[in-house]
C-alpha cells in the first residue's frame, strides 16, 4: 500500500473508511460506514452529529480496532500521527478478507479472522487506551463493578505511563480525579462504581480515559442517559479540559445543542455517510443559506423557547433511519427530504449527489447546493 | 437467605407527604432529578407499590381501599408507560402478539374483530402493517417506544402515566413521540403525568409543572409560569441550566449541583445545602431549623412554592 503523506498537524486522517458486515440472513452487505472521509487537527473537536443507526460509533470503533465481529470487513486508510510519526491504522488488514463475486452477488466471503486478529493487535498495541482513548456511552456499565474508581484509574496509568509504583499510580488517580472536579478526590478513590451517581461515574471514566494523556479522545455520547442538570455540568467540564490540556476530541452525538456547544467542526452523518462536513461557524452561521435538509432538520426537531411558549407541534423528522442493506440508487435522505423541489426531484431520486465543496473547508452532498 | 443482607433496618422516605391532584384531559409534569422519586410516585398511583400511608383518589375511588379484583377492573382506566423500552416488551413475542395480548386482557373479540382492533391502533400510533411480524429487537427505539404506546392505548385507558418516554430516544425521535402523545391526547381525551427529567418537553406538553426534591414536591403550578418565573430557588436552578444555543454561561456555583443523599437526612428544609438563596441571606435560622421544614403553600392564583423566602 503507497503511503501518503499526511498534514503535520492533523491528529488522525481518515479516507475513504468503510466497515462492511455480512448478514447471512439477508445474503447481503451492511454498510454501517460507506465511504467516510474526515480529519481531525491538534486541539481541535470533530463533532459527528446524526440518529441512531447511521453509523457514527462504528466509525469510531472501526478507528480503534474494536470491531472484530465475524464478517466484519473494514478498508480504507486511517492514519495516525503522533510524536511525529504517521502510522496508517488499517495497513495490511484488507488483505485478510476476500470477497468473491459474480455479476454482483456475493459468492464467497473468506476472511482470516485470527490472522486478521493478530494484525490488529498488533496495529493496536501502544494505541488503544493509551495514543487514543474513548469514554463510553454507559458511564455505569464500562466500570469495573468489583474494583473501585482508585484502583480502575490507577490500573490505566500503571498501563499506559511511566509510573511503575502502585502508590505513585494511586496519587496520580487522586490527582485526576481532582482534575475532572470530583469533591474530596482522596475519599473517593476509595468508592465503588455503584456509590457514585451517573455523572461522577462519567466524571471517572474521563479521568481514566485522560491519564494517560492521550493525543486522541474519542467521546461517544458523552452525555446520554444523563439528567439535563448533569449534562451542562459534563460539557462544561470536557469544554474546561479541553482548553487546560489541549485535548483533541472526536465526539460523537445525537444532540445537536451539544455539538453547537463543544465541536469546532461538524461531520453530520446519515445512513452510513457524511452528507455535511465543515467548521462550526461556517455551517452554524445563520447568514449562510446553503445547509443540507438533514441538518436542518436535525436543528429544527430541537425545540425552540418560542415553540415552547406557544406549545407548538414538535417539527419531528417523520420516518425512520433507513437500513444500510438496501442499496439505494437516489439519495439516501431522499424519503424524509422536506426541501426536494421539482427542479432536482428526478435528480436526487436517480442518482446519489457527489460531495461536492460550498464553502472554505465546507463540503455537502446535496443537489440543491448545486447552482 | 435474606436475613444476612437485613442486617440494617432503615426507612427511606422516597416520596414524602406529596399532593396533587389532576383533571380529566390535563397533563400534569413532573420534574426533578434522579433519584427524587418521580418513578415511585407513578408507580404508587398505579398501586404498583404499595404506598405506607396516605390516599389515591381516582374517579372518586379511593384505590388503597380496593380488593385486588374491584383495583384490576380500574386498572384498565390507569396505564403506565414504561422508562425502559427494551425491558418493557417481551423480546420472544412478536408485535402481533404483543398487541393482541394487551387487548385481549379487557376484550374478548373473535379473529377478524381482534385484526380489526389491532390494525386500528397501528392507525393510532403511525406504525406500518409489516412490523406486525417483527420482534422487538428488529425495531428502533422510536418504533419500540410506539409499540409500547399501542399496548398502553389498547386497554382504552382515561389515564395514562408517561415515565420518561424520551430519554433514550434521540431528539428527532423524541419530537415524533411527543406529537403522537399530543395526537392521542386530543383523539381519545386522555389524562397524563408526565415524568421527565427534560425541562423542555415538560414545559411543552403540560398544563401544569410539579417540581420535586428528595421526595417532596417544592412547587407546582402552571407551566408557563414555573419555567419563565421560578419561585423556588431550586426551580430557579434547574431551569437555569438549560443553554441556549450553547452560548449562555451559567452562574449557578459548583456546590448548588451535589448529589443528595436520601440516606443523610437534612435537617429543616431539604433543599438549604445547596440553596443559593440561603447563603445569600447569610444562612438565616428558620432554613435549618428541624422544627420548621418549608410547607407547599399557595402564593398565587393556583401556584403552590414550599420555601421561606421565594424569589419574587
Amino acid at each position: 500500500m503507497e503511503k501518503k503523506k499526511v498534514v503535520i498537524n492533523e491528529v488522525l486522517k481518515v479516507e475513504d473508511l468503510r466497515t462492511y458486515f455480512y448478514s447471512y440472513a439477508k445474503e447481503a452487505f451492511i454498510r454501517s460506514v460507506d465511504s467516510v472521509s474526515f480529519s481531525i487537527r491538534k486541539g481541535e473537536v470533530l463533532g459527528i452529529v446524526g440518529e441512531s443507526g447511521c453509523g457514527k460509533s462504528i466509525t469510531a470503533q472501526s478507528v480503534l480496532g474494536l470491531i472484530t465481529d465475524g464478517p466484519g470487513i473494514i478498508s480504507g486508510n486511517i492514519f495516525l500521527t503522533h510524536n511525529g510519526k504517521t502510522i496508517n491504522l488499517l495497513e495490511g488488514l484488507p488483505d485478510y478478507v476476500s470477497v468473491k463475486t459474480k455479476r454482483k452477488a456475493i459468492l464467497e466471503i473468506a476472511k482470516d479472522v485470527t490472522g486478521w486478529l493478530k494484525r490488529s493487535e498488533i496495529l493496536m498495541k501502544g494505541i488503544r487506551g493509551k495514543v487514543i482513548s474513548m469514554i463510553f456511552q454507559n458511564p455505569k456499565s464500562a466500570l469495573n463493578p468489583f474494583i473501585t474508581v482508585g484502583e480502575q484509574i490507577a490500573e490505566s496509568i500503571l498501563l499506559h505511563s511511566s509510573i511503575s509504583a502502585k502508590k505513585e499510580a494511586i496519587d496520580a488517580a487522586a490527582k485526576w480525579l481532582e482534575r475532572v472536579q470530583i469533591d474530596s478526590p482522596s475519599m473517593r478513590l476509595y468508592d465503588y462504581p455503584f456509590g457514585l451517581s451517573g455523572g461522577m461515574c462519567q466524571r471517572v471514566m474521563i479521568a481514566m480515559a485522560l491519564s494517560s494523556e492521550p493525543a486522541l479522545l474519542i467521546a461517544d455520547e458523552p452525555t446520554t442517559g444523563l439528567d439535563v442538570t448533569i449534562q451542562t455540568k459534563i460539557i462544561e467540564l470536557l469544554k474546561q479540559l479541553k482548553e487546560e490540556l489541549n485535548l483533541t476530541i472526536l465526539l460523537i452525538t445525537h444532540d445537536m445543542s451539544v455539538i453547537m456547544q463543544l465541536a469546532d467542526r461538524i461531520a453530520v452523518m446519515y445512513g452510513g455517510r457524511i452528507v455535511e462536513y465543515g467548521l462550526k461557524r461556517e455551517i452554524m452561521d445563520s447568514s449562510s443559506f446553503i445547509r443540507h435538509p438533514y441538518t436542518i432538520a436535525l436543528l429544527n426537531s430541537q425545540p425552540t423557547v418560542e415553540e415552547i411558549k406557544m406549545k407548538e407541534r414538535l417539527r419531528a423528522i417523520k420516518g425512520d433511519v433507513p437500513d444500510t442493506i438496501t442499496l439505494y440508487r437516489g439519495c439516501r435522505f431522499y424519503e424524509r427530504c422536506d426541501l426536494k423541489n421539482d427542479r432536482v426531484k428526478k435528480k436526487c431520486k436517480e442518482a446519489e449527489p457527489e460531495m461536492i465543496e460550498i464553502g472554505v473547508g465546507h463540503y455537502m452532498r446535496c443537489y440543491l447546493a448545486e447552482g | 437467605m435474606f436475613s444476612a443482607l437485613k442486617k440494617e433496618k432503615r426507612i427511606i422516605p422516597a416520596v414524602d407527604d406529596i399532593s396533587f391532584y389532576l383533571k380529566e384531559k390535563e397533563t400534569l409534569g413532573l420534574v426533578g432529578e434522579s433519584g427524587c422519586g418521580k418513578t415511585t410516585v407513578g408507580k404508587l398511583i398505579l398501586r404498583l407499590i404499595a404506598p405506607t400511608d396516605g390516599k389515591i383518589v381516582f374517579n372518586g375511588v379511593d384505590l388503597l381501599n380496593l380488593r385486588k379484583s374491584e383495583l384490576r377492573k380500574v386498572r384498565s382506566q390507569m396505564q403506565m408507560i414504561f422508562q425502559d423500552l427494551d425491558a418493557a416488551l417481551n423480546p420472544r413475542m412478536k408485535v402481533r402478539d404483543i398487541l393482541k395480548e394487551a387487548i385481549s386482557v379487557y376484550e374478548e373479540l373473535d379473529y377478524y374483530g381482534m385484526n380489526k382492533r389491532i390494525s386500528e391502533l397501528l392507525n393510532q400510533v403511525n406504525l406500518k402493517k409489516s412490523k406486525l411480524s417483527n420482534y422487538p429487537d428488529e425495531l428502533s427505539g422510536g418504533e419500540k417506544r410506539r409499540v409500547g404506546i399501542a399496548r398502553v392505548i389498547a386497554v382504552k385507558p382515561k389515564f395514562i402515566i408517561a415515565d420518561e418516554p424520551t430519554s433514550a430516544l434521540d431528539v428527532s425521535i423524541q419530537a415524533q413521540v411527543i406529537n403522537l402523545l399530543r395526537d392521542l391526547q386530543e383523539e381519545l381525551g386522555l389524562s397524563y403525568l408526565f415524568i421527565s427529567h427534560d425541562l423542555r418537553l415538560v414545559e411543552l406538553i403540560s398544563n401544569k409543572v410539579a417540581v420535586m426534591y428528595m421526595g417532596r414536591i417544592v412547587e407546582m403550578g402552571l407551566s408557563g409560569r414555573i419555567a419563565h418565573k421560578p419561585m423556588h430557588p431550586y426551580t430557579n436552578v434547574l431551569w437555569s441550566s438549560l443553554t441556549e444555543g450553547g452560548e449562555k454561561t451559567i452562574s449557578v456555583s459548583r456546590l448548588s449541583w451535589q448529589a443528595f443523599d436520601f440516606e443523610r437526612p437534612v435537617t429543616g428544609c431539604r433543599f438549604h445545602p445547596r440553596c443559593e438563596v440561603f447563603k445569600a441571606r447569610g444562612n438565616p435560622k428558620e432554613c435549618a431549623d428541624p422544627q420548621n421544614e418549608p410547607k407547599l403553600t399557595e402564593t398565587g392564583t393556583s401556584h403552590y412554592v414550599a420555601c421561606h423566602f421565594p424569589i419574587l
